[in-house]
């Protein structure tokens, strides 16, 4: 174990270590991991940055790391650091340029045995009814701006009402999928015309399409109430805002590096910068950020139309007769006004999430009636080659981190190291020798993500079961995917 | 004197994304070599001959070389442009970019994607009359 990587890190028991408050930290750093993940971090770049973060004005509580843990730009990726909301700040970095890239997990009454010989068919419609890879773009979706407008106001809810999906789809989304402070007017010109023909699409690098099914069950009261059965099918979307994220968070970086001069903000990091939450850079970029989390929320729901049409093109069925319908659509990169305790008060903070998963305990009053008493579904996903991960949210988030777990497995090989060690290999046939049907747009996106470039998701969902911010309830085995 | 030849550019690990260290001579040489460097993971060489120009102004400060990477990725993003030339105008405030290239038709020769060019660790430095920036693109 590299002793600078652990210099600052305390051990205190339950998969914890805290970096105690030095220099201009303003409260301490807290890390979920195990000895295990510790040892495989790859530099301390990611620890110094939960201790960056830890210097930003306003934080309350610690400034905090999930397992899945490695080195961002700014925020480490697994971060999570809530901000007073009258006297904290907001910061893009602590979102990233992908605003609201998550998940969202359809369940189904298919059993595996029933279309085991079709998997290599659903992948293959997938790909062709899913636009994906660089630049991907939907011919046959061409929106006015008013119609941008529309998505940026309503998100999820606008694709429902044109037609993709159903409206008890709204409910099995976080938020509803809609951020009402959504504005389209904070929306620059420039990130409408990146956005516009990339609503409906896949994207590249790790977002995908997965079909798996359920191969464990951990809490089975729990999963009965997720409607999760063993050997039942399931498939997993992962992809964001696209290009209009990516530039609403370009224009917001370098205004908000003006407004950390202009406020007196020291930044240990200039990914970092921000602007305190009640100014007019802090409430523009707010605005504009939901903006862009409703478009990846009906981005979402647009792709698990496509899901459903390929289904049952395929199998010739019908939805219902599939059982296909939502589990839940998750953030994992986002900032939220969130109510939470702080110390003896309950007050309004904003949480920054990024890379990391909302996991709002049992009787939280946002969620659905059908998951009020059991805590929010957690989708955690992992590579293309193990497993993915249900979990649910518990009291012990609530209390600890703002209500807030893992987002996934967390790389482990940067994407050169990844390219080097797929040379001469050809990861399709590997994986499908293991039953695993991919296709790909690009063969480098294959290679670097290969499941070995990344962390055995298993472990770090350990972690956080252990740890009690979140708890196991179901494992899904990949069968095939889609990637960008 | 004649100028060393430099690597124009090598690429450092980083754990989640891809780090660039570019070198040159000149400022307009680092900004065309941090755009070679740029689209080497975006698409495959491009040899034909330019046939489109894109002109912009970006401020004169010292993060242009982000924002002018910022502006290519826009371009790409928007229109398929692939720069091959770099020719830059000093103004007392600004800079003005004027590059060549092609509008890329055939998707086959797409490598990978770049969400934007970040701020983190950026940098550039001059020593004995050699320019050198860092910078960490998020893939």
């Amino acid at each position: 174990m590299d002793p600078q990587k652990t210099r600052s890190l305390k051990k205190i028991g339950g998969n914890r270590y805290i970096i105690e408050k030095h220099g201009a930290m303003l409260v301490q750093g807290k890390v979920f991991l195990s000895d295990e993940l510790l040892g495989i971090l790859g530099t301390d770049e990611s620890l110094r940055q939960v201790e960056n973060v830890a210097c930003l004005p306003g934080i309350v509580g610690a400034s905090m790391a999930m397992p899945d843990i490695h080195w961002g730009y700014g925020f480490p990726i697994g971060g999570v650091a809530a901000f007073d909301a009258e006297e904290g700040i907001i910061s893009p970095g602590g979102v990233g340029y992908d605003i609201n890239c998550g998940v969202r997990l359809m369940r189904s009454s298919l059993e595996l045995a029933a279309v085991k010989s079709k998997i290599g068919q659903l992948i293959k419609g997938l790909y062709e009814n899913i636009p994906s890879g660089v630049g991907s773009r939907r011919k046959d979706l061409k929106l006015s701006r008013p119609e941008m407008k529309k998505i940026l106001v309503s998100g999820a809810q606008w694709a429902v009402n044109e037609g993709f999906g159903e409206p008890r789809d709204i409910t099995c989304i976080e938020d509803g999928g809609t951020l009402q402070q959504a504005d389209p007017e904070a929306v620059s010109e420039r990130a409408y015309e990146r956005g516009k023909d990339q609503i409906g699409t896949l994207g590249s690098g790790n977002h995908f399409v997965e079909i798996g099914y359920i191969s464990e069950i951990y809490d089975e009261a729990v999963a009965q109430a997720f409607g999760l059965y063993p050997q039942h099918i399931t498939v997993m979307v992962h992809t964001g805002s696209r290009g209009l994220g990516y530039q609403i968070c370009d224009d917001s970086i370098r205004e908000m590096l003006r407004a950390s001069a202009k406020y007196g903000i020291n930044l240990p990091d200039r990914q970092l910068c921000a602007a305190p939450l009640i100014s007019p850079e802090g409430k523009k970029y707010f605005s504009a950020m939901a903006a862009a989390a409703n478009y990846a929320f009906a981005n979402r729901q647009m792709i698990a139309h496509w899901i459903c049409q390929t289904f049952e093109r395929t199998l010739d069925m019908k939805r219902d007769a599939l059982g296909l319908s939502l589990l839940y659509d998750v953030c994992h990169n986002i900032a939220k006004l969130e109510k939470h305790a702080v110390g003896a008060t309950k007050q309004t903070v904003c949480v920054h999430r990024k890379g990391a998963t909302r996991a709002f305990g049992p009787g939280h009053p946002s969620l659905p009636v059908q998951y009020r008493s059991t805590g929010q579904p957690v989708l955690v996903p992992g590579d293309m080659g193990r497993a993915s991960y249900v979990l649910c949210g518990t009291a012990q988030a609530m209390e600890e981190t703002f209500g807030s777990t893992c987002h996934g497995a967390g790389r482990v090989m940067s994407r050169s190291q990844a390219i080097k060690a797929s040379h001469g290999r050809s990861l399709q046939a590997e994986l499908s020798a293991k039953g695993i049907s991919v296709m790909a747009a690009s063969k480098a996106t294959l290679a670097e993500e290969m499941p070995e470039a990344y962390k055995d998701v298993s472990k770090v969902v350990r972690v956080v079961h252990e740890a009690g911010i979140s708890r196991l309830v179901a494992k899904i085995t990949p069968l095939g995917c889609i990637k960008g | 004197m004649q100028k060393e030849v430099v690597e124009p550019y090598r690429i450092i690990d980083h754990e989640s994304d891809i780090g660039f260290e570019v070198q040159a001579h000149t400022l307009e040489e680092l900004f065309r070599n941090a755009s070679e460097a740029l689209f080497s993971i975006i698409v495959e060489n491009v040899a034909s001959e330019p046939d489109a120009e894109r002109r912009f102004t970006i401020p004169s400060e010292p993060d242009s070389l982000v924002v002018f990477l910022n502006e290519l990725l826009y371009l790409w993003d928007t229109d398929k442009f692939v720069p091959s030339s770099v020719d830059i105008a000093q103004r007392e405030t600004s800079l003005e970019i004027d590059t060549r290239g092609i509008l890329l038709q055939n998707d086959n020769r797409i490598l990978g994607s770049v969400k934007a060019v970040t701020y983190h660790k950026f940098s550039v430095t001059e020593r004995d009359g050699l320019l050198k920036a860092t910078f960490i693109v998020d893939v």
